[in-house]
């Protein structure tokens, strides 16, 4: 199987698992979509790393350690995106009403499978 | 005193991290990730760069915007209530002319912002000179500036150049 | 089967070849009379030249869809009579896309704002139908983005045109203004450069270049 597949796999996975999820998306710490289930893959990539990079620095500036997740929250839903290792990020859209406790905990365990293949 | 803002942008490479780097007298906060593309380099800023400069009692941002096409949101982000722009091309890089005119075009049309083009790796012959430069990108003479980004003194040139303008408005 | 092959078989047939199931589009139908297309509906409404330009190019490069032609069809309306003769309209339409896919990574951004430079109107017939309908809101400054909306074509049709009109220097990216910042700006940069050249060059040292 190769990698593409691979992830594609995981990210199908993750679909099921949390079918309340708007978009999802596996992109390149520099902001290049992988692979992804969202209407503007492209536009949502370059976001996610910029506000994962962002996240990253403030993180380390104020000693929280290493950076997990940033969100950012809207009256309308939320848009969450994890590092997975340190070559890409998991972004994740849901709407205002989604269990947010349940995303973080199997994005989280999602995140760090794609860790692995990345 | 309100802090100003000077925004750096240009196309990748054109040398923006590095000019902010040497004229910042505070260490500059980058966003830097590890390159996936051929870029000529490891790393590219995908957030931003800033750097300070106290003048007086005057406190000038310089905030160095990431140079990809899919990064645009944030050259409407960091241009927001820029006092100018400095807009930077690799001189011995005339392929990234175009993609460097556009970035031009876009910022300027959409804030007021007044600018000046400088033309990077002066010190690194064969290079574009600003004088060729300025007709390449219609804009005049007067508004391009050649300089060495890791020479401070060479380096604050085209920041000069931005402020006289200013003044002379 | 590609929208060209057909046109042959309808230069020389009188009727309405109707398009459908196509991905980017609605139900379009063509209207044909003595070897010219006179109409193009775009649902069940009929188009102007320039959508009608953008519709075709969308069809030529459709590769899936089905189609019907009704022989002796007309339409019911025709607000402005086409009247492209079938084979030149495919030549000058593909013409297009092909320079389009040369230009492609030098396109404006959709949102880099224009302007008019001079009142002229192009010479050449696909930018001038442009010209028409799009000078009023280039008067005042428009992007691409809500240009296309206006005129009801995809966006990067219109970042086409623009970047052709800026070729021919009949439009240029405007600059924004903003006088009570202009303001702000001189005394603070008034105030920064004695301070710049002072730490960079010292006392009473003057910078050359």
């Amino acid at each position: 199987m190769t990698k593409q597949e691979e992830l594609q796999g995981i990210l199908r996975e993750l679909k099921q698992a949390l079918p309340e999820l708007r978009s999802i998306v596996v992109a390149s710490t520099d902001g290049l979509p992988i692979v992804h289930d969202a209407a503007d893959a492209p536009r949502v990539a370059a976001m996610a790393a910029t506000a994962l990079g962002l996240g990253k620095r403030i993180s380390q500036t104020t000693d929280l350690g290493s950076l997990e997740e940033t969100i950012v929250r809207g009256n309308q839903g939320y848009f969450v995106v994890y590092a997975t290792g340190d070559k890409g990020v998991l972004a994740v859209s849901a709407p205002a009403d989604a269990n947010l406790g349940l995303i973080h905990l199997e994005a989280r365990s999602y995140a760090a499978r794609l860790a692995q293949v990345l | 005193m309100e802090p100003l803002k000077v925004v750096v942008a240009g196309p990748v490479g054109a040398g923006k991290s590095t000019f902010i780097r040497t004229l910042s007298e505070t260490e500059v906060v980058d966003t830097d990730a590890l390159a996936s593309e051929e870029i000529g380099k490891e790393t590219t800023t995908v957030a931003m760069d800033y750097g300070t400069l106290h003048l007086g009692d005057q406190l000038l941002y310089l905030f160095g915007t990431p140079g990809q096409d899919r990064f645009d949101f944030m050259w409407d982000v960091l241009s927001e209530g820029a006092l100018g722009l400095l807009m930077l091309v690799r001189g011995d890089k005339p392929e990234d002319f175009g993609s460097a005119r556009r970035l031009l075009d876009y910022i300027t049309s959409r804030h007021p912002v007044p600018y000046v083009l400088g033309v990077t790796r002066q010190d690194q012959p064969p290079v574009w000179g600003p004088e060729e430069v300025a007709p390449f990108f219609g804009v005049p003479q007067e508004r391009v500036v050649g300089l060495n980004a890791r020479d401070p003194r060479s380096a604050v040139g085209p920041l000069v150049r931005l402020l006289e303008l200013m003044v002379d408005e | 089967m590609s929208l060209d092959d057909l046109l042959p078989f309808l230069s020389s047939r009188d009727g309405a070849l109707e398009l459908f199931n196509l991905k980017r589009l609605p139900q379009v139908t063509l209207y044909f009379q003595k070897g010219k297309l006179n109409c193009v509906y775009l649902g069940n409404k009929p188009v102007d030249a320039l959508q009608a330009r953008s519709v075709i190019g969308e069809l030529i490069n459709a590769r899936k869809g089905s189609f019907e032609f009704i022989p002796g069809a007309r339409a019911k309306v025709c607000p402005e009579l086409l009247g492209w003769p079938v084979d030149r309209m495919l030549i000058s339409v593909t013409t297009t896309y092909d320079e389009y896919a040369q230009v492609s990574d030098r396109l404006p951004h959709p949102e880099t704002v224009f302007k008019l430079t001079h009142i002229a109107v192009p010479d050449d017939t696909r930018l001038s139908d442009f010209w028409k309908r799009a000078h009023i809101y280039l008067q005042n400054g428009i992007s691409a983005k809500d240009l296309a909306s206006k005129l009801g074509m995809p966006v990067d049709h219109a970042r086409f045109y623009l970047l052709k009109l800026q070729q021919l220097g009949a439009v240029s990216a405007a600059r924004a203004h903003n006088a009570p910042e202009k303001k702000r700006r001189t005394s603070a940069a008034a105030r920064l450069l004695g301070s710049l050249k002072k730490r960079f060059f010292g006392e009473g040292s003057a910078w050359s270049h």
